[in-house]
């Protein structure tokens, strides 16, 4: 038997401490007891839950569990119609042969490519022809219409589906919508989870477009808006403590549903490599 | 025969279009004298609580009228920015910084005043008056007028350490924002008081910048020389905590400090006006830039008699002594300033003191302060990092000054 | 019939019947006409509809968009009221964008009725054969066959065209603006300057901050990339090495950190290696340093650092995917190898990193692009800092979006961002379709 080295784990053990540092330190200044963006010391000199307890205290400047309530249900809308629109365009530019076909797939990549800052204002204005600016559907729908041009995971996941499925069912009489829903689909399991999931940390990573749609209507703001207004000149030093307890409670969640569909997250994000 | 949901968006494109593309109207929109008043104001972070309050003495105070007054927090530096962003959507009355009023007014965004002009003159500091002021004309409600100042501790100087810059430094450490964004707001003022103008006399002239004169170099030098005193260190988002582990003893500080710096050193803290420092032309008093919030009346407003009625009852003195008490915010109006509650506070007798010519000078308005911030910036954080050395200062700063002036049209 | 020219529009004109004839003019008389009742009817009133906002409105819009504004915006003193009143003038930014919007609708207007002229034309032959067209249910029944595609496309296209195309042209449109700081709206027009703000960028004063801070986005993008692969790759092979046990726990060790928001993690970060953050603290209080390293305020080390936290964010990705693709890696090759006495090293380099970076090739293209835009890194990081006097408005670490994006919203020069916008866009658009026709070029080739 070969003996075992031990490099590969002492290496591990430091590599994983590099990694699990921030967030431990996020963890600890999340039950900070002194307020402060900078302390000279790792170990908080006392505990406590006053951090939580400020973000909880429904200040109506401050509404962390509304915030907490639209951001849940913008992730949730945002994410039922960005995998529907993700999938579909996937699914069509995969599976589906027409005239078109080509010249989308290049169009998406390239509009993919366009640097979104720029045209935030004139986003603004279009929410406004509508008069969608300062709602929740307004973020639904930027979030859905950027996941129309993210289609490339899912498309390199439907080709790896042998084309023969669809043909014998043709054969066999079937519309191509029946196909989708009866076929596709449910082999599909992991490419939608994937997809499904990204979709769904979108709203809760945004800080930036979010803003400029809500303005100052502080009771829509996402937790994200809220979060990163705490860190200006006059409130950092004193919210600090209550910005990473903030942060705690929004990554516990995620950090939760991430481990737990791991599984498919790998599946998805290799499907088009690994079988193709 | 295709895509018959191509059809069905176009129709609905159209209506849609042709709802918010309603000819543009060449006529005033405002309501004066109408019973039913819905206004918007923006105060600064977390003034809400107390400028609800206010709000409802203003309500109570107007029985005639219908106020539906909503009072929300938005940062007041990023005023001019979300005003400008969709004017009709602000807020009707909101709190600005004066250094952004000329962009405000150069985009059309602020109500020029006519009325209550003689009592905003009347009524606040000199400095306060031309902050809301801008080529001669008046557009805000001074509410503030603020200044950094000097923070230290008792234990480690005397109050006669502190009158100059040498003697401070020599009997302890002063922590000041030397290598971060903010450091051009601490030292630039140090240029004017040696002797130098930043666009112009009065700030408003875009070609009168001469920091590039003799005396503007031997402030670079100065500044430059930083960097090997040992008892100056650079601090800015940990100003407080360098002060707790006693890395620095003293501070150049604000308000928004002053309560945390209040409970950590307690009868400890002392706070006075800027030293002198001698630059190379003798002993002139360090200056620090002044700023004055302002109410301004948005251009856009539905109400504009009844918004200016709320900008005014918003900057009166006794809402300025409330806001002291319960803010901290150190009031521009001389009855204000005058008020026990006011005086015996050593923060505020600081802030009152050096908000006067010999101590303090008004930050200039003009739009191109936007430019203005960025070179300075970098030019001080390159010179204290050693990064240009003394032999380039001329031709930095001629660089500079061409830089930060617009091109004669 | 195609009609991949104009000129078989004059053609199906002179041949047709009367009622095709007649949809030239007015829309769905040609399926009016020919029993195809509902369609016929859809397409009138889209025709009407249009007109009625183009007479309305429509032209306004468009002529908004030539001017940009005529009209400034005025005051005058009300000596009843004691105050100024203001009489409201032309917006060039909403001109600009409304005229967009007007634009983009006469395209589908367009669209439309062109397909109105082959459906009238297509529905003739069907009638000349002696057949009857679709009645609307079968019409409605293809799109869940025939044309399914348009269905499920339907929808994300009308999204990318509110929501990015119109954006994108509205943005392109700026950069032949005059549309900067002494020009803002609402009080002030801007107008078209043609390509003045181009030169400005290529020879003027900012080109000596545009091609450093290119040359800097495009280092940046090819180290972020090629450290985080490399690395991710390593870290894979680290974690599927014999000796480590409890494989499971260390993969969603590092899987932890990508669940975090990256404001989040990223302004920890920026607090932990702060001159005064706990690093630098900790640093000092075990006598390692005298002074705090400057980790975000010194040029270079700021530049090593943004490329190191990347590798935080990064790694853990690469990870997951070369994992997965090491499990599924054939091991007979290898196998072969061992026998043939080749080490490790020798396995890893010519058998599995090939191989590894076949199947990651595209996610790295796309990773490449990424950061060629990646916003968050920077901005949450050093915010573009340290501050360089050299620059324009631009620090050491500010890559082209940053530095776009406080053109933007510090000094209100959209004019100039634009131009940097669509030259960052020209930029990743042809490097990508270049990389994208090759690979599947390449791939069709290898695999179909």
């Amino acid at each position: 038997m070969k003996k075992k080295a031990l490099w590969p784990r002492i290496t591990l053990v430091i590599l994983g401490i590099v990694w699990m540092f921030p967030i431990f330190w996020t963890v600890l200044t999340a039950f900070r007891g002194e307020s402060g963006q900078f302390v000279s010391y790792i170990f908080p000199k006392h505990y406590s839950l006053n951090n939580f307890r400020n973000l909880f205290s429904n200040n109506p400047n401050f509404p962390f569990l509304l915030w907490l309530k639209n951001t849940l249900i913008v992730s949730i809308f945002s994410c039922l119609l960005s995998t529907f629109i993700t999938v579909s365009m996937a699914y069509v530019l995969s599976r589906l042969r027409f005239k078109f076909r080509n010249t989308i797939l290049k169009v998406a990549l390239v509009l993919n490519m366009f640097p979104a800052f720029m045209a935030m204002i004139a986003v603004y204005y279009i929410l406004k022809a509508f008069d969608l600016t300062q709602t929740l559907l307004a973020l639904v729908l930027v979030y859905s219409s950027t996941a129309a041009l993210t289609f490339y995971v899912a498309k390199g996941f439907f080709d790896t589906i042998p084309m023969s499925l669809d043909e014998s069912a043709m054969i066999d009489g079937a519309t191509k919508f029946q196909i989708f829903t009866k076929i596709t689909l449910p082999m599909s399991q992991p490419i939608i989870v994937y997809t499904a999931l990204m979709a769904f940390m979108q709203p809760w990573m945004d800080f930036i477009f979010a803003k400029i749609i809500m303005g100052d209507n502080v009771p829509k703001y996402t937790v994200s808006i809220g979060l990163y207004a705490m860190l200006n000149q006059t409130t950092a030093n004193t919210l600090y403590t209550t910005f990473a307890a903030g942060c705690l409670v929004i990554a516990l969640p995620i950090t939760v549903l991430f481990i737990y569909l791991q599984k498919y997250y790998v599946a998805g994000i290799t499907s088009g490599a690994v079988k193709g | 025969m295709k895509k018959l949901f191509i059809l069905i968006a176009a129709v609905l494109g159209v209506t849609v279009l042709s709802s918010c593309g309603t000819a543009q109207a060449y006529q005033p929109d405002i309501h004066v004298h109408t019973k039913d008043v819905t206004l918007k104001l923006w105060v600064d972070l977390n003034q809400g609580t107390y400028y609800r309050k206010v709000v409802q003495d203003f309500e109570k105070a107007h029985p005639d009228k219908n106020y539906h007054i909503t009072v929300l927090e938005s940062e007041s530096g990023q005023a001019s920015t979300n005003v400008q962003k969709d004017p009709e959507a602000a807020a009707d009355v909101f709190i600005t910084p004066n250094d952004r009023l000329g962009q405000l007014v150069e985009a059309g965004a602020v109500y020029q005043l006519t009325k209550y002009t003689s009592g905003i003159k009347a009524n606040n500091t000199p400095t306060a008056v031309r902050a809301a002021t801008y080529k001669g004309k008046m557009y805000g409600f001074p509410t503030t007028a603020e200044s950094m100042f000097l923070v230290y501790d008792k234990r480690k100087f005397s109050a006669a350490d502190v009158t100059s810059f040498a003697k401070l430094t020599a009997k302890g450490k002063l922590g000041i924002n030397l290598q971060e964004a903010g450091a051009d707001y601490r030292e630039t003022p140090w240029f004017i008081s040696n002797g130098s103008y930043l666009y112009g006399k009065n700030g408003e002239d875009p070609y009168g910048t001469t920091f590039n004169s003799a005396k503007g170099v031997q402030v670079l030098t100065w500044l430059g020389k930083l960097q090997h005193n040992k008892n100056v260190v650079p601090v800015n988002a940990d100003e407080i905590s360098a002060m707790q582990s006693g890395k620095i003893n003293a501070a150049l500080t604000g308000t928004w400090n002053a309560p945390t710096y209040k409970q950590m050193l307690g009868k400890n803290m002392g706070v006075t006006v800027y030293p002198t420092a001698d630059f190379g032309s003798g002993a002139v008093p360090m200056k620090a830039f002044e700023g004055s919030n302002l109410y301004c009346v948005n251009a856009f407003t539905k109400y504009p008699l009844d918004a200016m009625q709320l900008a005014n009852y918003l900057t009166s003195p006794k809402v300025q002594v409330g806001a002291f008490q319960a803010l901290g915010k150190i009031p521009s109006a001389l009855a204000a300033r005058r008020d026990p509650a006011v005086t015996k506070d050593p923060v505020a007798k600081a802030v009152i003191a050096m908000t006067t010519a010999k101590h303090s000078v008004l930050m200039p308005e003009i739009p191109e302060m936007n430019v203005f911030w960025q070179h300075m910036n970098a030019v001080l954080v390159d010179v204290y990092n050693g990064k240009i050395q003394p032999a380039q200062y001329q031709a930095t700063l001629d660089k500079f000054v061409h830089d930060v002036t617009p091109q004669k049209k | 019939m195609t009609y991949t020219n104009g000129l078989h529009y004059v053609t199906t004109f002179r041949t047709g019947d009367w009622a095709t004839k007649l949809a030239y003019i007015v829309m769905g008389a040609g399926h009016l006409a020919h029993h195809q009742i509902v369609k016929g009817l859809l397409y009138l009133a889209s025709e009407i509809g249009f007109f009625i906002f183009l007479f309305s409105d429509g032209l306004r819009l468009l002529q908004g968009m030539v001017t940009l504004g005529t009209r400034h915006q005025s005051w005058t003193y009300d000596k009843s009221l004691g105050i100024m009143v203001r009489t409201p003038g032309d917006n060039s930014m909403l001109m600009l964008i409304y005229g967009i919007m007007t634009l983009v609708l006469i395209v589908l207007f367009i669209t439309v009725y062109c397909m109105n002229i082959k459906g009238a034309a297509k529905a003739e032959a069907i009638i000349a054969d002696g057949r009857r067209p679709r009645g609307i249910l079968a019409e409605l029944a293809t799109f869940l066959d025939g044309r399914f595609h348009v269905t499920l496309l339907t929808i994300p296209v009308i999204g990318v065209v509110i929501f990015t195309v119109m954006p994108l042209v509205y943005m392109i449109s700026l950069a032949f603006t005059s549309y900067d700081h002494t020009h803002l709206p609402p009080r002030n027009l801007f107008g078209w300057v043609g390509l003045a703000n181009f030169q400005n960028i290529i020879s003027g004063d900012i080109s000596g901050t545009f091609f450093p801070v290119l040359a800097w986005t495009l280092v940046w993008a090819l180290l972020a990339t090629v450290t985080c692969f490399f690395f991710g790759i390593l870290l894979a092979l680290l974690i599927n090495d014999d000796s480590v046990k409890y494989k499971k726990f260390w993969r969603t060790l590092f899987v932890i950190t990508m669940a975090v928001p990256p404001f989040v993690s990223l302004l920890v970060m920026q607090n932990l290696l702060h001159a005064a953050g706990p690093i630098n603290t900790l640093l000092q209080n075990w006598g390692w340093i005298s002074q705090p390293i400057p980790f975000l305020t010194d040029p270079w080390l700021a530049k090593v650092t943004v490329i190191v936290v990347n590798m935080w964010i990064g790694i853990p990705i690469t990870m997951l995917i070369s994992t997965a693709i090491l499990i599924n890696l054939p091991m007979d090759q290898v196998e072969a190898a061992q026998l043939d006495g080749a080490n490790r090293y020798h396995i890893f380099r010519y058998i599995t990193f090939p191989q590894i970076l076949t199947v990651m090739m595209p996610s790295l293209i796309q990773q490449f692009i990424g950061n060629i835009n990646n916003f968050n890194v920077i901005y949450l990081l050093t915010g573009g800092g340290p501050s360089n006097s050299h620059f324009y408005g631009a620090g050491d670490t500010d890559l082209l979006v940053t530095w776009l994006y406080k053109l933007t919203v510090d000094s209100a020069d959209y004019n100039l961002a634009a131009v940097i916008g669509i030259i960052t866009f020209v930029l990743s658009a042809v490097f990508s379709l270049l990389v994208y026709t090759r690979t599947t070029a390449y791939k069709e080739g290898s695999l179909r």
